[in-house]
């Protein structure tokens, strides 16, 4: 790989390995938000690098424009406040635990992917977006549609969820 | 892509970034001094006469003072969210000119999809009303950022549905291919083949900027200047400056997609970009002066009863144009 | 190191801490951020996987675009219900919320 790809690829990682961290270890919710939006600017960054912009530009649309927002309104509409139960400590087996499950996850998959390492092509594939277009109008129609239901579905079932009469709440 | 630190084409988009931060940082001047003007003479004064001849260099009287004022966060409010939220929210405006065509070959970046860079960084304005708001510690700023987020949130389905049927009919995403499919002449241009497109795509980017008559969220006289309350000297122009840059990047796109771009009937280059980038500010500076500000209601109503079916009908109609013709 | 151990390894990264936060905190809005983290990292490998072998480059950002829509489909839904959760418990805590015992 070139020295500017190492240098761009390292700096992303750095992104997403920050803002992974940031997520998972702030105490304050909207805080840990941020973390999740670095990380996900960082993914939207390797994907440009992989030579797929239309994937980078949807990523940032769907998951910054879209599902950051949303996770910022649960924030506002559950009043979550950092001094809460978040803040008590909890016993040290629990953090054990959970450190000993992700680790075992991540060491286990990573010794198969250094193991039996696959061979890489030098540049990423192009694809265009017009090839992108024919495969969801061609052979991928189906799950094409479903999304679309899928979709509405969950569009209707958060309204059905949420649903509160006027004036009617407890 | 292969790319050396010393490549030529490394050296032109690093120069094409610095002209259009410079571009976007001159017009913000020359469009703060517009308004100020063009909001006096609506309303029949003068507008600023005394900084220089006609006020001249008010903008830059502005900029000093905005420069010069004591930075203060109040107190509880999340430093990191706080100061974070100007930055979010000026940051995203530079890539959203990179793709935009000024003349054949003043592009900064060409990029295939194009139209979907400016509609994903334009997204990004929202985070930015959010972690204000938040960060502000202020009950009438997180009121204001979320109604913020509520508008722009909706605005944005009815702005997509409209460049989606400017994409149907090019068959590009890019912003350069659908300027040139145009024609010179303005019976040639999108906003006569596709006249319901423009204006909703129209009302929809004076309401993604927070501009009057939907300026809800940073209403003066309501909620106290709504999410950015609590910022003063710099933030606050940051904020500014990313409003009018905002403004200037929507109707760059209007202009390349609808209005023709850089082409005209007699000598077609980067003036003719201008000038119809310009005429589309005035325009939204007019709307400012003219209409009252929408209730929320009234402005959440506007968009799910009217815009997005337009939008939709719209969109259905290209389609079918499109195959039977 | 070839390009795709190293993106795969970013990948793995990201699930490994999004397992860890989801089983680290307590608070619902939390745990979703960290799913979140996990299902960008399954995204991250996918494409990955996509644009560097010989497999299928069209399938590959079809599945990562597909896994988009549904995480967007996915966050909608667990918000709605911890919109529900917070008005039945008072509170967005997990621990309120489970009234099983041992």
């Amino acid at each position: 790989m070139e020295i500017l790809a190492r240098l761009v690829f390292g700096f992303y990682a750095a992104l997403i390995v920050s803002g992974a961290l940031m997520a998972v270890v702030e105490r304050g919710l909207v805080r840990s938000l941020v973390g999740l939006i670095a990380t996900m600017f960082g993914v939207a960054g390797l994907y440009m690098l992989m030579a797929a912009p239309f994937v980078a530009f949807m990523q940032i649309l769907i998951y910054v424009g879209g599902v950051s927002i949303l996770i910022f309104f649960s924030i506002m509409l559950t009043k979550a406040r950092p001094t809460g139960d978040e803040a008590k400590g909890r016993p040290l087996r629990k953090r054990f635990n959970a450190l000993v499950t992700a680790l075992a996850a991540g060491v286990v998959l990573a010794s198969v992917i250094l193991k039996f390492p696959i061979p890489s092509l030098e540049t990423p594939r192009q694809v265009s977006g017009q090839q992108l277009g024919e495969g969801l109008l061609g052979p991928y129609l189906l799950p094409f549609e479903l999304i679309s239901v899928v979709l509405f579905v969950a569009m209707a079932a958060a309204v059905a969820l949420a649903w509160q009469q006027w004036g009617k709440s407890k | 892509m292969e790319a050396t630190l010393l490549d030529p084409r490394m050296f032109r988009i690093v120069a094409a970034a610095m002209a259009l931060a410079a571009f976007v940082g001159l017009n913000a001047l020359v469009l703060v001094y517009l308004e100020r003007k063009i909001a006096g003479h609506v309303q029949r004064r003068p507008g600023p006469f005394e900084v220089g001849p006609h006020g001249l260099l008010q903008p830059l009287a502005d900029a000093l003072k905005l420069i010069g004022k004591q930075l203060f966060r109040p107190a509880g409010a999340d430093a990191l969210l706080f100061w974070m939220a100007p930055v979010v929210s000026f940051i995203p405006v530079l890539p959203l000119f990179l793709p935009i065509p000024f003349d054949p070959d003043l592009v900064a970046m060409h990029v295939e999809p194009g139209l979907l860079l400016i509609l994903a960084f334009t997204g990004i304005n929202v985070l930015a009303l959010c972690m204000a708001g938040w960060g502000s510690n202020n009950k009438w700023s997180l009121l204001g950022a979320s109604r913020a987020v509520a508008q722009s949130v909706a605005y944005e389905i009815p702005l997509l549905m409209a460049l989606l049927a400017v994409t149907f009919m090019h068959g590009s995403l890019n912003l350069s291919e659908i300027v040139e499919a145009q024609g010179a002449w303005p019976w040639q241009w999108n906003a006569f083949i596709q006249p319901v497109a423009f204006i909703v795509y129209f009302t929809c980017a004076v309401a993604e900027t927070n501009r009057a008559p939907f300026d809800l969220p940073e209403a003066e006289s309501e909620l106290t200047a709504g999410f950015h309350t609590e910022y003063s000297g710099m933030g606050f122009g940051l904020f500014f400056l990313a409003e009018y840059a905002n403004m200037i990047v929507v109707c760059a796109v209007a202009t390349a997609l609808f209005l023709g771009g850089w082409q005209g009937p007699f000598f077609s280059g980067w003036w003719w970009f201008l000038a119809k980038t310009y005429a589309l500010l005035m325009v939204i500076i007019w709307f400012r002066w003219t209409y009252p500000r929408v209730r929320f209601d009234q402005l959440l109503n506007i968009n799910w009863k009217w815009l997005l079916p337009l939008s939709m009908v719209n969109l259905m109609v290209t389609a079918l144009v499109m195959k039977l013709f | 190191m070839s390009a795709l151990v190293l993106y795969q390894l970013v990948a793995l990264f990201l699930l490994a801490t999004g397992l860890y936060g989801f089983l680290w905190r307590r608070s619902l809005v939390a745990m979703l951020i960290c799913l979140e983290l996990m299902l960008n990292g399954a995204g991250l490998s996918i494409m990955a996987a996509a644009q560097l072998t010989p497999a299928n480059a069209v399938l590959g950002q079809l599945g990562t675009l597909l896994v988009m829509g549904l995480a967007a489909a996915e966050a909608t839904l667990v918000l709605a219900i911890v919109v529900v959760v917070t008005r039945r418990f008072k509170t967005s805590e997990m621990i309120a919320a489970s009234e099983l015992k041992g």
